[in-house]
């Protein structure tokens, strides 16, 4: 009785923390839909084109070993707000990692997703990527909870953690094939 | 083994999209560029400290 009550607690506090990332996220690829529709075609176009050259630069180099650093706000979202209680703190949580540009990004190939929904210039289109982004990013905590943990040695975070160079060259080279994309389809 | 094949899937999806975008210049396929990307990050976002 009492441990499925803990595991009732657990499936609330994560279906809020994992419905506040996708909220993040359609929300603010809505919004930078929107905003991208304001700027006239031609400026896009061009502007997108640039940044897809620049993708394939800085991708290159990250393969190369000479990645540019990152410009990011490299910390974890706040601990005080754990003082908000469970729910407090998931909605807060889930919110700012939805979000994502006010804590830790790790990887350029993050950069796509809120330019990708600015050139997109569509609200719908805004909020399927950057939604994709929210949902993953606080769902996963579903896969951790109820299968990672488990098949991962060591658990999960050990796991993922001793896998970030392998994740950085999946980034690298997705940046390089994104960038070539929007280059050819945009630039050429 | 299964990050390798991870690896192998998304390049060959990603190299036949490009094909594609060279060939028809079809926005949708930059649309759909656009949301494996999203999806790889927030997935690569997990291996964070």
């Amino acid at each position: 009785m009492l441990r499925n009550q803990a595991k009732s607690g657990w499936v609330r506090k994560s279906l809020v923390f994992s419905g506040s990332t996708l909220l993040a996220g359609l929300a603010t690829g809505s919004a930078f839909g929107i905003l991208g529709a304001l700027v006239p075609q031609g400026a896009r176009v061009a502007a997108g084109s640039l940044l897809g050259l620049l993708a394939v630069c800085i991708g290159g180099l990250e393969l190369l070993n000479r990645g540019i650093e990152l410009v990011q706000r490299d910390c974890e979202t706040p601990q005080r707000w754990i003082q908000t209680g469970p729910y407090g703190w998931a909605v807060r949580n889930g919110l700012a990692l939805g979000f994502g540009a006010t804590s830790r990004l790790g990887f350029w190939l993050w950069y796509a997703i809120p330019l990708g929904a600015f050139f997109a210039a569509s609200p719908a289109w805004g909020a399927v990527a950057y939604g994709t982004y929210g949902l993953l990013r606080g769902g996963a905590v579903w896969a951790i909870i109820l299968w990672l943990d488990k098949v991962a040695p060591g658990g999960w975070s050990l796991w993922a953690v001793g896998r970030g160079f392998a994740a950085r060259t999946v980034a690298a080279t997705y940046l390089v094939i994104l960038g070539s994309a929007v280059s050819i389809a945009v630039g050429l | 083994m299964g990050s390798r094949l991870f690896v192998l899937a998304g390049g060959l999806g990603a190299g036949v999209s490009v094909g594609l975008i060279a060939r028809t210049r079809p926005e949708p396929v930059l649309y759909v560029l656009l949301v494996f990307a999203a999806a790889i990050v927030a997935l690569l976002q997990q291996t964070l400290p």
